[in-house]
């Protein structure tokens, strides 16, 4: 019971949290330099396009309603000025009038069109290649602190230590153009760019995945050694329980708590750095759209948008791990 | 005044932690390092032989584009035909005043709202912890790169994105340290005698808070210089085209790295030394100062 209302109550800012922030893009917008109605409606619009814009998207009333438009798609146009409209024009007007997020509509940008479309289509691939990372960090993070931690003072741990320092001390995207380089380029065993394929998803999975591994394999190799000097696991090894279970039940599973505290830290990074590495490997995912978005003509709608459900995907996959939290450590206090 | 101040490093030296520091070797590569690249970045000028921003020709009149290394060009030209060593030696200064600017930034918003949530506690606690921990479920970098590409492109626009939702790390520090400090009996004493509540937070608590503030700049200096040249790789027209600059310049030598391989290789390493010399000395400094720190 507890915890249910521990999660519903770190839940609750979020929403705030997101209304302040996209608020606050939405004021970029406006200070940006040049004419928001210009930006929105693409370099190649006329001056009846501009217009119409500047109109659907309430560009001629204060910001506040602005906002609104694109949140809940109130106040909507003035049916007035839909009558005046030529008929040719008409169609272009009611396309682009923002019909609120929180409605299920991510609106519309004159390059993408639907951008709830394109970023259905986006999506999958920014999510295999987040997961694939996020798996490997845990998997590789976690084998390598234990083994570090079980063969403490061996050359073994001190490679592993040494390892992870330096894999918290590399840019992401640069290992993934030093990926490229050796594996592609002169050995040839991946494909330098992404294909579409599960192997050329690999080498960005890795890149991504190496800084949050090494900072695993750090907080894994020092809680186990805590642990492992614990009372109940000399116990236990009296009690001639196998040393795998002593390992695997006792010691584990009590240094599993920072391990996971770590990785609810780190799992926000995971997005940024998708969005660098998609553009390292060619991968055409949320970040690619992103990057699209600003170059070479800003697409406004489409950067909040990718942001929004970015951030969203973030609170759920810390959901996740909260979830995770509470069933590791019965104990914990929600306080 | 110099006396007491050659007594207090005096004492400083021989402290604990200093001796602790001092036993610990990868804080002295760590040290080596941060003062070699200092040095780098103040004596720029007299250190690269060549201006950043020159574009090479040679006897005919044709500019030496792409060249690879060589006597003349210790790590080649670039695309422009300017020197990649002398760009490199001159962009490690730009990198570490942005670095140095966002971790800025960070202490300034982190630290009064750790040390109001952690000095006051109660309501202005749990109100300022509740938004900490709601930003730490953002995807930070996703919000930067949204506001740099709304905004538009500037090296100052970067740091300022970067800075704005930050800085949570900075105040949980401070806000635990100072919870710890409040009820110690020289705050209440002081409290008792009226003194006024910023006065006892800036004399008393603030300073309390210095170890650990001392180790995450250090780490966090580390990270920043990872995500501003991540940014600078993303959006590289954010810096102005003669700027040397080492996230912009590895996006520069994506186009060219399979012949090139030494540009993005000599680009990124120096980013990874730099990165390692802090993470060296904030490891040793948190072992030494406060080992139980978590980050």
């Amino acid at each position: 019971m507890g915890m249910v209302r521990f999660v519903i109550r770190r839940l609750m800012i979020i929403p705030p949290l997101l209304l302040v922030l996209t608020f606050f893009l939405f004021l970029c917008l406006n200070l940006a330099p040049g004419d928001p109605a210009r930006i929105l409606a693409g370099p190649k619009a006329d001056e009846n396009q501009l217009e119409l814009t500047r109109k659907a998207y309430g560009l001629d009333q204060p910001i506040y309603i602005q906002y609104s438009r694109w949140l809940i798609g109130w106040p909507g146009p003035d049916p007035q000025y839909l009558e005046n409209i030529p008929e040719k024009y008409r169609d272009y007007y009611l396309k682009y009038i923002p019909n609120g997020i929180l409605r299920g509509d991510l609106g519309r940008s004159w390059k993408h069109g639907s951008i709830s479309q394109v970023i259905k289509e986006k999506l999958p691939v920014t999510l295999e290649l987040t997961i694939l990372a996020l798996l490997i960090a845990i998997g590789m993070g976690l084998l390598l602190g234990i083994v570090a931690a079980l063969k403490r003072g061996t050359t073994v741990d001190y490679l592993s230590t040494t390892g992870a320092l330096f894999g918290l001390s590399m840019p992401s995207y640069w290992l993934g153009m030093m990926m490229i380089l050796i594996f592609a380029f002169r050995l040839g065993w991946m494909p330098p760019q992404y294909d579409g394929s599960f192997i050329s998803i690999l080498m960005p999975a890795i890149a991504l995945g190496a800084f949050h591994m090494a900072s695993l394999a750090r907080m894994t190799r020092s809680s186990m050694l805590e642990v492992m000097g614990e009372d109940y696991i000399r116990t236990a090894r009296v009690k001639g329980v196998s040393e795998r279970v002593v390992i695997s039940k006792h010691g584990l599973k009590n240094a599993l708590i920072p391990i996971i505290t770590i990785l609810v830290l780190q799992i926000p990074w995971l997005f940024g750095g998708a969005v660098v590495l998609e553009k390292v490997f060619g991968i055409p995912g949320m970040g690619r759209l992103m990057i699209d978005s600003i170059f070479p003509h800003s697409d406004p709608y489409v950067i909040l948008d990718i942001f929004l459900v970015l951030s969203v995907l973030t609170v759920f996959a810390n959901l996740l791990a909260d979830i995770l939290y509470a069933y590791v450590n019965p104990k914990i206090r929600y306080g | 005044m110099p006396t007491s101040l050659i007594g207090w490093a005096r004492k400083m030296w021989a402290s604990p932690a200093a001796r602790k520091l001092r036993r610990n070797k990868l804080a002295w590569v760590g040290l080596a390092i941060i003062s070699a690249v200092v040095f780098f970045a103040i004596f720029a000028d007299f250190i690269a032989p060549y201006d950043p921003v020159e574009q090479m020709y040679n006897e005919h009149g044709e500019l030496v584009k792409l060249a690879s290394p060589s006597r003349q060009f210790l790590l080649g030209t670039d695309d422009f035909g300017r020197d990649i060593f002398s760009r490199i030696i001159h962009a490690i200064g730009l990198d570490l005043k942005l670095g140095l600017a966002l971790v800025g930034l960070w202490t300034v918003i982190g630290v009064p709202l750790g040390l109001i949530a952690g000095y006051y506690g109660g309501k202005i606690d749990s109100a300022i912890m509740r938004v900490v921990d709601g930003l730490y479920a953002f995807p930070y970098l996703v919000f930067a790169i949204a506001m740099v590409g709304i905004l538009g492109f500037s090296l100052s626009t970067i740091v300022i994105a970067l800075g704005i939702i930050g800085w949570p790390l900075f105040a949980r520090v401070v806000r635990g340290k100072a919870l710890a400090v409040k009820s110690e009996v020289y705050v209440e004493a002081s409290r008792a005698f009226g003194e006024r509540d910023r006065n006892i937070m800036l004399r008393y608590v603030l300073p309390n808070c210095l170890a650990p503030l001392i180790v995450i700049m250090t780490l966090s200096l580390a990270t920043s210089l990872i995500i501003i040249a991540a940014l600078t790789y993303l959006i590289p027209v954010g810096v102005p085209p003669h700027e040397p600059e080492l996230g912009s310049m590895l996006a520069a030598s994506y186009e060219y790295m399979r012949v090139q391989w030494w540009w993005p290789t000599s680009v990124g390493l120096t980013i990874v030394i730099i990165v390692l010399g802090f993470n060296f000395l904030g490891d040793g400094l948190r072992d030494a100062l406060d080992p139980r720190l978590r980050y």
